[in-house]
């Protein structure tokens, strides 16, 4: 079964020495995953495209930042979230942090700022495979000052709870109000799930993510990849 | 945000205990690792000026605001009867969790504190404090003035609760333009 692969099974499968395996994983949010994939490869050297011939693994590096192996993964929801984390959870890295875009509930969330996760919730469907009871789930890291004030370019940056869900298309004005009346005051895809098999692993996690929209104020709802992009430059590169 | 998000996981990898304490690394709502320094300007008693420093609080604080708690209890009336090592207890779970702490310190020490959590769209502020010989020197409301300019800038408002046999802090904090919003009522359910 897949569940009980190995270390060494894995690392066989994708061909990573021990000396290859991350110690930080970040996972990149996104429909958009060979954009993405691109994007993020130019911030990192000696890359190691990581993948398996039956495409179960793909869009997937390892790199070298700076003196640390860290690897990246462009996912879309928690489904392809939690194959990630869990298979770099079994080969022993230590860190995740969940990046992507995410929407605004809250009032005062507005495109452009910035969402530091302290506590998720499992609306989607793959945490609770990995989560023995509850419904949230939080990062190990989760401090505002974690987050450098100068790389924000003057941004805000909010402590949000995040509500994942799987079904973006579904969601309608009653749920995204029911969400923010239970306190929810941001909206992703795969922060639930990504936390969930972190804290399964043992590992430290993190996620923060760029708003792009607020739904409960009808703002940017159908905002283009460019666009999106755009937003997420600091503040002063606008 | 690539880069940002990378500088975050080199601080982690470079050693955890680096994340955050960059030299540009604060957090942009104002609950960063800093220091401030506040004047408390006495409202009712000008000519005791006080300096007060206003920073966030640690685990390491658990025990200190733990007493002060306790004080707090007693001076406002409520009912909580739990000793000291309860409170700490409780204290740490909060500060590890959604409640930050913010220490409100002069030459003489710890003078009071706040303890707080972000909700959708309002700061809930759970317990604020000053120590009772400390009262009226303006250190509350300077206090108020340095969460509202730092702390709590991004916030739309601040809720609290305020005991009814609890004149001066009623009396407080409406003179800190808040207004009565609601009154929480109760009975037993005895025949």
């Amino acid at each position: 079964m897949l569940r009980d692969l190995t270390k060494r099974d894995w690392q066989k499968m994708l061909g990573l020495s021990d000396e290859q395996i991350p110690q930080a994983l970040m996972l990149r949010g996104t429909r958009n995953l060979r954009h993405q994939y691109d994007r993020h490869r130019c911030y990192f050297d000696d890359v190691i495209p990581v993948g398996l011939p039956n495409s179960i693994v793909e869009d997937v590096f390892v790199g070298r930042l700076g003196e640390h192996r860290v690897a990246y993964a462009s996912v879309y929801g928690a489904p392809m979230a939690s194959e990630i984390v869990h298979l770099f959870g079994v080969l022993g890295t230590s860190l995740v942090v969940q990046t992507g875009c995410c929407g605004g509930l809250a009032e005062n969330i507005m495109a452009g700022d910035v969402a530091l996760t302290t506590e998720a919730f499992c609306g989607e469907g793959a945490a609770q495979y990995y989560k023995r009871g509850g419904m949230t789930v939080r990062p190990t890291l989760n401090r505002g000052s974690f987050v450098p004030m100068a790389a924000t370019g003057g941004a805000a940056v909010h402590l949000a709870r995040m509500f994942t869900t799987s079904a973006l298309f579904a969601e309608g004005e009653e749920e995204v109000e029911q969400w923010f009346a239970a306190g929810w005051t941001a909206v992703d895809m795969e922060t639930a799930a990504t936390l969930a098999v972190a804290e399964h692993f043992g590992m430290e996690s993190l996620a923060i993510h760029f708003v792009f929209d607020n739904p409960r104020r009808r703002e940017h709802l159908l905002l283009y990849e460019p666009e999106k992009i755009d937003a997420e430059l600091p503040a002063r590169q606008r | 945000m690539i880069k940002m998000t990378l500088d975050i996981i080199r601080d982690y990898l470079q050693g955890p205990e680096n994340l955050g304490r960059r030299s540009d690394s604060v957090a942009p709502d104002r609950h960063g690792e800093k220091e401030n320094v506040v004047t408390g300007m006495g409202a009712a008693r000008p000519s005791s000026t006080s300096t007060v420093r206003c920073r966030n609080a640690t685990a390491a604080d658990a025990p200190a605001l733990a007493q002060m708690n306790r004080q707090l209890v007693r001076d406002e009336g409520h009912r909580n009867r739990m000793p000291v090592n309860e409170l700490e207890q409780r204290m740490r779970s909060w500060l590890d969790g959604e409640y930050q702490a913010v220490v409100f310190e002069d030459e003489q020490g710890a003078a009071g504190y706040a303890l707080y959590k972000r909700e959708a769209e309002w700061v809930y502020v759970r317990q604020f404090f000053v120590q009772s010989e400390r009262r009226r020197q303006g250190i509350g409301r300077a206090a108020l003035a340095w969460l509202r300019e730092n702390s709590w800038r991004e916030s739309a408002g601040i809720r609290l609760d305020v005991l009814i046999g609890n004149a001066g802090g009623i009396q407080f904090w409406r003179s800190m333009g808040f207004e009565d919003y609601c009154i929480t009522m109760e009975r037993a359910n005895q025949p």
